[in-house]
């Protein structure tokens, strides 16, 4: 017993060791999105390398666990860790949404077994897909190391180089411009554009957390007056 | 600053704390010795009543909210000429009085019902605990005096025997201070009694702020790295939540303060009122330290200080033993705080009437009922 209490008094407090089941959970964000994509977009089936529904659960058992540890953590030891756990508590349920929406892919490809083809919007897609996967990689390393400026670049482009693509293949579809694709084709198409931008947007959410204060989580960075 | 300068600073001010609070008990027996004993008798006559004596020890702790700070005035008395007799029943009121602290910290969950009913619950079992255990063993003491005898009988080993002058290393080192302090207050006045009223008056500031002090910084040292116990795999098993209360209380020297953390975890539902239960039952034992630390700088009858800073744990551990060992009892606590908790939420007015009756109206008026 004595052992035992001696070990978690050596450990690494609730905080910090909530901040790392975060970036544990980031990661098989990571792996859920890549798996996602390869089931709907390279393979014929809808056959899994990995489950991702145990991975999501995995993810939401991490979510609750963290929320206990920060309000254990702040409750024991007082207010001056409040920020850095109410930062957290926010973190994580972009990641959280981030799994939701991985799992939402992986649906659509169930629905879709077939290989998805997308006809002319491949290219475009497909940088956008690489974009997402390179944001995933960017934003664990900004967090990880509160890199302010590879933050801060995450949140610039955004907008450019995944919202505004995916809004443009979704507007081409509903308003009808594009005719070549099967209706399952295009329904699947939209939804999955949808999904990627949300994916891109919450972990721009996640960058927002080293860049602003608290109360600004989330949205654009707040321009000096000076 | 970096934290291992800052560590020195943290360590070098509760030892200067630790030896004011020290200087302070010496200066609490110095006062009654100013007057001579058979005054000091007389004046401990109001308290002479056990059950005055035991509201006493509510009334003031739940005042000052820091049974340590009783405890180690009541040690400091028995050290001027207090009886033992006299001091155990005003530990007893102590521990009761002590837990108003958390059931306070509980009420500042009321807005949130199910939220309140836990924390509530929560903080009013450590309430029901130490009450049941006085309605136990009060009359036991009353009429045995079993804590006394139990607690002379383990100091005299330490002190290898009652009629032994009993010099301990620490009085050594507080009694020159002691000496000097005592002088400074007593030389602008000509009466014994103003003096000692003056030594009494600044020993229990001095005991009063080295204690809060004390507190903070350890606080501060024990907490930084506690959130990791607060888990709750910690609290898996009653002997670890136990081992824990113990341990913490010992290292904060605050019963009030470790008990109070777990109210808003208890409050978030992280931790049971079965997990928290033997933590503060452990709670209870580590809180006794700081009398018997207190008991090593009584400047005279240190084998009755000891004895009454021994009697302090001695009541901890046989209330334990006495109502976890039978099992209909064992739960009584839990049951009544849990009864509590429900009529609280139905009608809020009811965990303010509670404090105030049972910590405040019912000991302020059998204090004057039973003088």
């Amino acid at each position: 017993m004595w052992r035992e209490l001696i070990n978690i008094w050596k450990s690494h407090n609730l905080l910090e060791q909530a901040w790392n089941e975060s970036f544990e959970m980031l990661e098989i964000d990571r792996r859920m999105y890549l798996e996602a994509v390869r089931v709907l977009r390279e393979a014929d089936d809808a056959a899994l390398n990995e489950d991702i529904r145990q991975l999501d659960k995995k993810v939401n058992k991490y979510e609750r666990d963290v929320r206990r540890k920060v309000m254990t953590h702040c409750a024991v030891e007082g207010a001056h860790d409040l920020t850095s756990g109410m930062i957290l508590i926010s973190l994580v349920i972009d990641i959280e949404r981030v799994g939701d929406y991985c799992k939402n892919i992986l649906d659509l490809a169930q629905m879709h077994p077939k290989t998805l083809k997308v006809s002319h919007y491949d290219k475009a897609l497909t940088l956008i897909e690489n974009e997402v996967k390179e944001r995933f990689n960017r934003t664990i390393e900004a967090l990880k190391n509160q890199d302010v400026e590879a933050a801060r670049s995450l949140m610039r482009t955004y907008k450019q180089e995944v919202g505004r693509e995916c809004d443009k293949i979704v507007e081409d579809l509903v308003s009808g411009t594009c005719v070549d694709l099967s209706s399952a084709d295009a329904t699947t198409l939209a939804l999955y554009a949808r999904y990627l931008k949300r994916i891109s947007a919450h972990l721009n959410n996640m960058a927002t957390s080293v860049v602003n204060p608290f109360h600004r989580l989330g949205f654009k960075e707040k321009e000096s007056k000076n | 600053m970096n934290s291992t300068l800052r560590r020195v600073l943290v360590i070098l001010g509760v030892v200067a704390l630790l030896y004011f609070f020290l200087v302070s008990i010496g200066m609490v027996g110095a006062s009654f010795k100013l007057v001579g004993k058979s005054l000091a008798q007389e004046i401990f006559g109001f308290a002479s009543q056990p059950l005055t004596g035991l509201f006493i020890g509510i009334f003031a702790t739940s005042l000052v909210q820091s049974s340590s700070t009783t405890t180690s005035i009541v040690v400091g008395l028995v050290a001027g000429g207090m009886s033992v007799e006299t001091a155990i029943p005003i530990i007893m009121g102590a521990n009761i009085g002590t837990s108003v602290t958390n059931t306070l910290v509980s009420v500042g969950h009321i807005g949130r019902t199910n939220e309140f009913k836990r924390a509530f619950a929560a903080s009013t079992v450590h309430d029901f605990f130490n009450l049941i255990a006085v309605l136990l063993l009060f009359p036991l003491q009353y009429f045995t005096n079993f804590l006394g005898k139990i607690s002379q009988f383990i100091a005299g080993i330490f002190t290898s025997g009652a009629d032994i002058h009993f010099t301990s290393p620490v009085k050594v080192v507080v009694k020159p201070m002691v000496g000097m302090l005592v002088k400074l207050l007593s030389s602008p006045f000509d009466s014994k009694g103003v003096q000692a009223i003056a030594v009494l008056v600044v020993a229990g500031i001095i005991l009063f702020l080295a204690l809060k002090y004390m507190t903070v910084l350890l606080r501060g040292v024990v907490m930084q790295n506690a959130s990791g116990f607060f888990e709750r795999t910690v609290f898996r098993t009653p002997h670890l939540a136990f081992a824990m209360g113990v341990f913490l209380t010992a290292a904060v020297q605050s019963s009030s303060i470790t008990t109070s953390v777990v109210v808003p975890l208890a409050g978030a539902g992280i931790l049971t009122l079965g997990q928290i239960y033997p933590y503060t039952l452990g709670a209870n034992i580590g809180t006794t330290i700081t009398a018997i630390l207190a008991a090593l700088a009584a400047p005279e009858n240190a084998f009755a200080a000891l004895s009454v800073a021994l009697a302090h744990l001695n009541f901890n551990v046989c209330g334990i033993i006495v109502i976890t060992a039978i099992p209909p009892i064992r739960t009584v606590p839990m049951k009544l705080a849990e009864f509590m908790a429900n009529q609280a939420v139905v009608r809020k007015w009811v965990p303010f009437a509670y404090i105030v009756v049972v910590f405040f109206l019912v000991p302020l008026i059998l204090i004057y009922v039973t003088r």
